[in-house]
């Protein structure tokens, strides 16, 4: 409708525009792929060449993974962002279910602690958690780089607002069924809200795979550390100036993310409407 | 199935009472509707038989056992909501299988994988499918089986959920509003289809809605409902032709029953706003303030000048088989609704000057709280006037 009344000209400005807007979030990025493809000696000349005359990708990739135990940071972002998400949705959905669906006292009370504790940044509590860490001796483990957000109040609220749009009826029926409580958060409320679940499993893979600060903070040894915290490592020790495996090392780093929303795009999308966060 | 008793149930929500001691007896295979206004209690009512809410006081019994602190499957009802409340993700066959998954197997052969290990799962799986397939036989959804519930319409769905809950043979059958969701057209069509469905099954039917003709046409017994009290119970014919209360009378029939504010004379007889004696004689002090109800159906047309009723015709419905006139009574608040042939109507013209008349046997006299007022002598079937 309103493409009919821009008109042609209008069309191929407004495409215009979001093509340039794109290709400047897109910069970075291909910059850092030309980059992971080039010899030392082509990354700092001052013409911008995008494709290499000498390719040198199989060497840097090679050196990525050399000088570094890159697999090994990839498989701790696994571990790290697989066992968050899981133990997120472990709680989430059936502290959700009880906010949305079942009637007890306290309850609005309860939730507005739950938009409460959204509200407290992740640093403020860093100091006193790592405090806390090193009282109990877990530091410099996978649980410490797990435990701080096993609990997401985001998610909460998230499928808990979800959870408000599944109607009762649907609850009383599974109740009649005979399906227990817990029954009906796992076999009913969770197979309705996979599209709420692939969104939000969006927002923490990818905040906890590029999360820099808590990581920095919560391990010493080189085998536990993240993806980010790898590359970082990558650049002070060993790679220097080296910017082609840095680059490679930074662009297999990104690969699974990008790979995880291309297939869940979809019903990223689904979910994000459904909920009505736009 | 199985009778189901209750006694003075009360339930309140914070400081609104729901039910104010509400005390009901449904007999075996009986189909009683609870009809109401939305918010008279009758959902809660229906909630608290399937156990889903739980009263503040009161007894709940079915098949004679007591049913306090019992959790809704352990009742052994089914119950088909507004929504349907399918499964989404769920295959019909899936749907259906639910309910008797959750009674018949144990909870190790419910495991996905390992649970195909029990002994004797595959059996118990196979008689499954098997009422499914029946059931599904009866409700002429066999071919929909595989399909999930987005891909069916309305009607199918509600089939669905009918098929879903007479597969395990509940002592009762539920239903809350179950036909309010579909159009006027299949609404028609699934009221003729639940009412053989209880034929067929004989089973026990508690139906809730704020339908009058559903209630009319498809119960045994309707208990009309109104701010949290039965107010009357009954067959459908006597909460229509003898309505206990005002209320009552005017919340069943289409279109409404017409009421006249009037006063009793000396002898009981009631004498309305604008000075016409209505005739019959009630049981009313002299002076009393009454209200007196008629039926659009049990007026007729007649001339003007000898007819109790007399008015212009300010408004003209017509329905086909028969026309509704809205006829302005000087001295009577709102127009007089009469349901006459068409033939005799088309005569009229508009705003013609028409007179009422009707037997004082069919007048329904209530006082000024609402409640009857019994007739003294049952006059005799004529016509008054006219």
């Amino acid at each position: 409708m309103s493409g009919a009344r821009i008109g042609p000209v209008g069309a191929v400005l407004r495409h215009a525009v979001l093509l340039g807007a794109a290709a400047l979030a897109l910069m970075p990025f291909l910059w850092m792929l030309a980059t992971s493809l080039k010899p030392q000696n082509e990354i700092f000349l001052s013409e911008i060449r995008w494709w290499p005359q000498r390719l040198h990708a199989a060497e840097n990739y090679a050196k990525a993974f050399e000088r570094a135990p890159l697999a090994r940071f990839l498989l701790n972002g696994v571990i790290v962002t697989g066992t968050i998400f899981l133990a997120q949705i472990a709680v989430a959905l059936p502290a959700a279910y009880a906010l949305a669906k079942i009637r007890f006292l306290g309850r609005e009370l309860v939730f507005a602690l739950v938009l409460f504790a959204i509200l407290i940044p992740p640093q403020a509590i860093a100091v006193p958690l790592f405090l806390l860490f090193h009282q109990l001796g877990i530091l410099d483990t996978y649980a410490a780089l797990i435990a701080p957000f096993t609990i997401s109040v985001f998610g909460i609220f998230l499928m808990r607002q979800f959870f408000m749009t599944v109607p009762d009826d649907l609850v009383d029926a599974a109740r009649m069924d005979g399906i227990s409580e817990f029954g009906i958060v796992w076999r009913v409320m969770l197979p309705t809200a996979i599209p709420a679940v692939t969104a939000f499993g969006i927002f923490s893979v990818v905040a906890h795979w590029n999360d820099y600060f808590w990581p920095l903070i919560a391990v010493n040894s080189r085998e536990l550390f993240t993806p980010p915290l790898g590359v970082v490592a990558f650049r002070n020790e060993e790679a220097g100036t080296d910017y082609g495996p840095l680059m490679a090392a930074a662009t297999v780093i990104i690969a699974p993310l990008i790979l995880a929303f291309l297939i869940a795009q979809r019903r990223f999308i689904e979910g994000i409407t459904l909920t009505g966060m736009k | 199935m199985a009778e189901i008793a209750l006694g003075e149930i009360h339930k309140r929500f914070g400081e609104t009472i729901v039910l104010n001691g509400v005390s009901l007896e449904i007999g075996e295979g009986e189909f009683v509707a609870l009809l109401g206004p939305s918010g008279c209690g009758k959902s809660t009512l229906l909630r608290i038989i399937a156990g889903l809410e739980q009263a503040d006081s009161g007894t709940v019994r079915i098949g004679g056992r007591d049913m306090a602190d019992l959790p809704p499957a352990a009742r052994n009802l089914a119950m088909v909501f507004q929504s349907y409340a399918l499964y989404p993700h769920l295959s019909v066959r899936a749907n259906m299988m639910v309910p008797l998954r959750m009674r018949d197997l144990t909870g190790f052969e419910r495991l996905p994988l390992i649970g195909a290990l029990a002994p004797g799962r595959r059996e118990k799986l196979a008689v499954m499918a098997a009422r499914v397939e029946m059931a599904a036989e009866t409700l002429k959804i066999g071919h929909l089986l595989d399909r999930k519930p987005g891909q069916l319409s309305g009607g199918q769905r509600q089939r669905v959920a009918l098929g879903r809950a007479m597969v395990r043979e509940p002592a009762a059958f539920l239903m809350d509003e179950p036909l309010s969701n579909l159009d006027a057209a299949l609404r028609v069509h699934m009221r003729t289809e639940i009412a053989e469905l209880h034929r067929a099954l004989g089973a026990t039917f508690v139906y809730v809605t704020h339908d009058q003709v559903e209630a009319m046409t498809m119960s045994s017994r309707i208990a009309v409902m109104l701010d949290g009290e039965i107010v009357q119970i009954g067959a459908p014919a006597e909460i229509y032709e003898d309505p206990r209360d005002l209320r009552v009378a005017e919340f069943i029939g289409s279109p409404r029953i017409n009421v006249i504010e009037a006063v009793a004379d000396a002898a009981g007889a009631p004498v309305a706003g604008h000075g016409a004696t209505l005739g019959g004689r009630f049981a009313a002090a002299p002076g009393a303030a009454l209200r007196v109800g008629i039926r659009p159906e049990h007026l007729a047309l007649a001339e003007p000048a000898r007819a109790p009723l007399a008015g212009r015709v300010r408004h003209r419905e017509n329905l086909g088989a028969e026309m509704l006139l809205h006829v302005a009574v000087p001295g009577i608040a709102t127009p007089v609704v009469a349901r006459v042939a068409p033939q005799a109507a088309r005569a009229l013209g508009p705003e013609a000057q028409v007179g009422l008349v009707f037997d004082p046997a069919d007048l329904r006299v209530f006082d000024a709280n609402g409640r009857r007022v019994a007739a003294l002598a049952r006059p005799e079937r004529s016509r008054a006037y006219g």
